[in-house]
Order: structure tokens, then sequence, then C-alpha cells
């Protein structure tokens, strides 16, 4: 529907249609759904909407302070809505096979994504009751390795972007925690930020090998997370290195160039797109322009400002003029 | 088949092509425009600061100057060809703006309601002018802002500001081809308007006490929060409703009518307790309804969003909340179930992967 979009946009805008018949050109052209896609569209919202709102019922009720109810009703609860899930997607996964095609996938795939977020609801609850005095970044690990087998049964980005948000969490609170194996070298923020690059790094490389060969991986909402993830924290590097006036060796200075390069080889031949290279030129952008303002603002005059000024709007410039080039070779 | 043969088949004449059709901005590069633009009208307001320092003291130096580079930003964007001037004037305009601010709030002795409400005004006139894309969704976004700065400052009801916001998209967006010649200026303020949105749940999110808003003009609305903005919320999807019974107005009985209407005040009902929740809803079917995945995407994640302010939501126990999101679970299937009874899903399955695809990211 994107591509009807552009293409009838352009039309219209161009006068090709006569102005009088654009309402019926927009009716006919299929950019708005026929009354079966809205059927299917309800029926997916309503089943995903009230999946959501159920799960979330139930943690928000075991979060609420309880004192009436007993610690055997409280585990009780959450272990029977867990194995309510799981039945469903049984049940569903039963009726899928045996042709109930992609309506019963759908609700299997609603029915994990349930499961999974009671079973953080179950750790969490036995981290409260019996006070086992773990960490919080082991609640996300081991959340995240508990629910593996049921993400590598699902065949479902939602699930893998899930499980990969709680591995990501789990290293950002284990830095916080204890800093890490790497505190001779780093800063326990800056080791943070070094895993964070590498688990997203990975993730995305293999992500991006995998919807090679599965179908299901090949949705591009994910792999441009997974991308920020990347780009993010190693630019937060750069520019703690641009900043801090101790350090003044970094493997940043070998990793950046290294990232960027592989970043346009990779989205600019291998498979093009244009939200990862836009992310890049953004990335050069705030990093250039840290660095000449940490150089030229230090005596704070005037013309620093305005070099400033010209060359954040020249690099702003050329990374339009050329994205806009790559947008029409990729898009004929 | 192509569009083109789809609509000379129905009698719909179109011109054969004259040279290749201009190919429309993808929003991200947009929004790298715009902050490029942001950034270095930073750095010439730094320079303006340094280098001409009488120009801030006197508030009617700065708000004359800014009104200059305002003015002279609109004349280059008209006649602009080449992106670096389109960026030297979005800059200078940005520059222009924060002057403006300056005086406005310099006239006013504080960042009031008022401060507020003026660079409201500002920013619809703004959005409303200036000729060029990037410029008016900045411009619509800046509005939304401002519009909850102003009503939580003036009357302590912000969540009005959500509600009015998604009315105004809602009504923007159903009327997208009303105006042939500006169909890509009003899908520009969409996406203003959409970013705004979400800025608005984040800001709602990082909590407004801390901002420490007092009732400064002695009119207070506070008992209107946060009702009022689930009510626009829910007239919206009314709306959205309404248009949808025009389009398919052959194939819909009254009685399927009334029981969707029925369903959309069931909801505003419960969510009544469970604030933000239809804003995320309204703004995914919208997106499905006109077919644009980037509004619908971003429904997705104000109804996240919204879930993780409602959890900290303080007028209302996990408790209460937990029974209302029991209750909104249980209607929400229940409709799902009475909606597969009366309008069993035929056709194939691909199809159906494709059109449901939003609802499943």
């Amino acid at each position: 529907m994107a591509s009807i979009r552009r293409e009838l946009v352009g039309l219209i805008e161009r006068g090709a249609i006569p102005r009088d018949q654009v309402p019926r050109a927009v009716a006919l052209s299929g950019l708005h759904p026929s009354g079966q896609a809205w059927a299917v569209f309800l029926d997916r919202l309503l089943l995903w909407l009230g999946t959501l709102a159920l799960t979330c019922g139930l943690l928000f009720l075991i979060a609420y302070n309880w004192t009436e109810m007993g610690r055997w009703l409280r585990f009780g609860l959450v272990q029977a809505a867990l194995l309510a899930a799981i039945g469903v997607y049984w049940w569903a996964e039963g009726r899928g096979g045996a042709g109930g095609g992609i309506k019963a996938a759908m609700v299997a795939r609603a029915a994990l994504m349930a499961a999974s977020l009671l079973l953080g609801a179950l750790l969490a609850l036995f981290g409260q009751v019996y006070q086992t005095g773990a960490d919080p970044w082991q609640l996300f690990f081991f959340w995240a390795v508990l629910m593996l087998p049921w993400t590598l049964v699902a065949r479902f980005d939602a699930l893998w972007v899930l499980w990969l948000g709680l591995l990501n969490l789990a290293l950002a609170l284990y830095f916080r925690t204890w800093g890490g194996a790497f505190d001779l070298f780093f800063d326990s923020d800056t080791a943070a930020l070094w895993g964070l690059f590498a688990l997203n790094t990975a993730a995305l490389a293999l992500w991006e090998l995998g919807a090679r060969r599965w179908r299901w991986l090949a949705a591009g909402w994910a792999t441009r997370l997974l991308a920020l993830g990347s780009g993010i924290p190693l630019t937060l590097l750069v520019i703690i290195l641009i900043f801090d006036e101790r350090a003044d060796v970094s493997p940043a200075i070998l990793a950046y160039p290294l990232w960027l390069a592989a970043l346009y080889a990779v989205y600019r031949h291998w498979r093009p797109d244009l939200f990862m290279l836009a992310g890049g030129c953004l990335s050069v952008i705030a990093v250039v322009t840290l660095f000449l303002a940490r150089h030229l603002l230090w005596q704070a005059e005037a013309g620093g400002f305005l070099l400033l000024a010209v060359v954040v709007l020249a690099l702003g410039a050329a990374a339009a003029v050329w994205l806009k080039r790559l947008h029409v070779e990729m898009s004929s | 088949m192509t569009l083109r043969d789809r609509l000379a088949q129905a009698g719909i004449e179109v011109t054969p092509d004259e040279g290749s059709p201009a190919l429309e901005t993808p929003w991200f590069v947009r929004a790298l425009q715009a902050f490029s633009g942001w950034l270095a009208a930073l750095f010439l307001l730094g320079f303006l600061a340094m280098g001409a320092v009488f120009v801030l003291e006197s508030s009617a130096a700065a708000a004359t100057l800014g009104l200059v580079m305002i003015a002279g930003a609109c004349i280059a964007l008209q006649k602009a060809k080449g992106d670096f001037l389109e960026h030297l004037a979005l800059a200078a305009s940005l520059a222009g703006q924060l002057l403006v601010a300056w005086a406005v709030g310099n006239a006013l002795g504080d960042m009031t309601a008022g401060f507020w409400w003026s660079l409201l005004v500002l920013q619809v006139i703004l959005a409303m002018v200036m000729p060029s894309l990037t410029h008016r969704s900045f411009s619509a976004f800046a509005a939304s802002l401002a519009l909850y700065l102003a009503l939580a400052e003036g009357v302590s009801a912000p969540s009005l500001a959500g509600g009015l916001v998604l009315l105004a998209l809602v009504v923007l967006f159903l009327n997208e081809f009303r105006w042939p010649t500006r169909v890509r200026a009003v899908e520009a303020l969409g996406l203003g308007l959409l970013l705004g949105l979400v800025a608005l749940q984040v800001m709602a999110y990082l909590g407004q006490p801390q901002l420490g808003w007092h009732d400064d003009s002695g009119v207070s609305l506070t008992w209107l929060e946060p009702w009022a903005g689930n009510v626009l919320g829910a007239l919206a999807l009314l709306l959205l409703l309404r248009q949808l019974f025009m389009r398919h107005a052959q194939v819909m009985v009254p009685s399927v009518r009334l029981a969707a209407y029925g369903a959309v005040v069931l909801l505003l009902l419960l969510s009544l307790r469970a604030h933000g929740l239809i804003q995320g809803g309204a703004v995914m079917m919208l997106g499905f309804a006109i077919g644009h995945r980037l509004v619908m995407g971003s429904g997705v994640l104000l109804l996240l969003l919204s879930i993780a302010n409602y959890y900290y939501w303080l007028e209302a126990t996990l408790l209460a909340k937990a029974l209302t999101l029991f209750a909104i679970g249980v209607v929400l299937l229940a409709v799902r179930w009475a909606l597969r009874r009366g309008w069993p899903i035929e056709g194939n399955d691909e199809d159906r992967a494709d059109a449901g695809k939003g609802a499943s990211q």
C-alpha cells in the first residue's frame, strides 16, 4: 500500500488526474482497504489488544502490594495463566497444522507472546516473595534464557525483538551493578555501551544473514531497531572520547570508522536501505559537530559559532543531497 | 495491473508522463534536515549572543531581527532550489523563531501560559505559510508542544492537548485528498502532529509534577484531567468510523453501524479508567484506514508508551488498573468472537497477512 500511496500522490501532484476526478481515483486506487481487509485487520487488532490487556492486567495485579492474598494463591494465579497461554498455543498450533492457516497461527503467536510476558511475571513474583537477593540484571537474564526455546519454535520476529530487548536490559543493568570484567580498562558506563554495541551488532549481522534464508525474518522494522541499538552506543562512545580530557586512546577510534565502512558496504550495495545510511550520516554529523565544538568554542568567540553553523549546514545539505540521489537510484 | 491501467479502465483520464515524476523525500531524510537546521540555528543564535549582545538586550531589537530572519527564510524557501540554500533558510527561520521567543519571554517576564500561547500562534502561522515540507512538519510538531505547555501552565489540563492534537490529526488525514494541490503539505502537517503526539506521551511519562506547574491564571480545569483527553480520543475514533461508514455505505447495514458505535462508547467508558489507551488504538485505525504504515507504526508505539504511563499513573491503585485492563481485554476478545460469527473472514491467506501486518508489529 506504500507504493500505491506514492504513485497516487505523484499523479495527483503532477496534475495527471483531472481535479474533479481525484475523489473517484482515490476510491478506485486500492489505497483504502476493502471491507474484507478491514475484517482481517480488526480481527488481528482485537486479538492483540485483548491479549495485551489481559496479560498487562495480570502483571499489574501481581505488582499490587497484596496483604490478603497468600503466596500459594499468587503463584497459582500466574502459573494458571501461564498454563492457559501455553494451552491456547498448543491448541492453535494443532489447528494451524490441520489447515486452520494463518488465523490459527496468529492466535498461537499471541498466546506465546503472552506466555513469554507471564514468565517474567512469575520470575519477578519469585524474587518478590522469597527475597532471593538477586540483582535486577539476573531477573532479565534468566527470563531471556528461559524463554529462548519458545522464541526458537515461534518463528515470530516480535518475540525475537522482545528477547533481544531483555538481553539489552540485563546487560545494561549488569554493568550498572558490577562494572564488569573490563573495569581495568573502562568505566562501567563505557563498558555497558561497549556491551550493548557488541550485542546489537552481532544480533544485526545474524538477523540479516537469517533473513536471507527465512522469510519471516525479513521485516525491515526489526533490523532498523537493531541498527539503532548498534549505532547509538558506538556514537556515544566516540562522543565520550571527544569530551573526556583524560582519555587519549580508545578502541572507539578504530571501531567507529570500521563500523561506518561496514554500514556503507552492507546497506549501500548488499541490502540497500536508505534508513540505515541516513542513520550513519546523522551519527557523523553529531560526531564532527561535537569535535569542532570542543575545539572551536574553547575560547568562546563569536567566529567559532558562525563557523560551526556553516559546517553543520554544509554537512546536513551534503547528506540530504547524497541520500536523495541514492533514493532515486534505489527506487528506479 | 498498474494504478494507471486501473484508473484508465474505470474511465478516468490520466495524462501521459512528462519526464520522471518527483520522488517523495522519505520522512527520515526530512528529519535529518530538520535536525541539522535546528543545530545550525542554535549556533547562529550563539553567534548573535556573542557578537551582537545588544540585540538580545533589547526585546524590540530581538523581535525585529527574528521576524526579519523568518521573513527572509520564507522568501528564500520560495525560491530555493538547492539543498544548501534550503538548509540555510531553515536554520535562519529557526534562529529567528528562537529570537522571537526570547523577546516574548523577556516582555512577559517569565515562561507563563501567555508565552506558550504566543508561540503556538507563531507556529500555527508558520505551519500554514512556510513553503517547505520539512518546515511545515517541524512547525506542526512545535505547535503541539506549545499547546501542551500552554494548557498545562494556563489551565492545568495538559491531557486536553493530546486529545486536541489527535482530533486535528484525524481530521487532517481523513481529508488529505480534498485539496489536490496541497496533498504533500497536508501530509507534512499530519506527520508533524503525529511526532508531537508521541512527544506528548513521552512528556507525560517523564512526569508533570517535576516541572512544578501551577495555576497562575485563576482558571483551573484540573477536574477535566485526564477524562477530557480520553473523550476527545473517542470523538476522533467516532469521526473515523463515520468516515468509514460513508466509504462503505452500500455494504453496511444499520445494525452493524449501531454495534460499532456502541463498542466505541463501551471502550470509552472502560478507558476512562485507563487513560491514553484509546488514543493509540485510534492512531492505529487511522493508519490502516488511509493506507499509511508510518502512522500505523506510530499507533503501536503510542499504545506501548501509554501502557507504560498507565502503570505509573497515581490516581488509581494497581488493583483498580488490573481490573480495568481485565475488563477491556475480555470486552475486546468478546467483540472479536462476535465479529467472527457475523463477519466470516474469507479470501486467500497472503492478502490477510499483508493487511494485518501492522497490527502484529
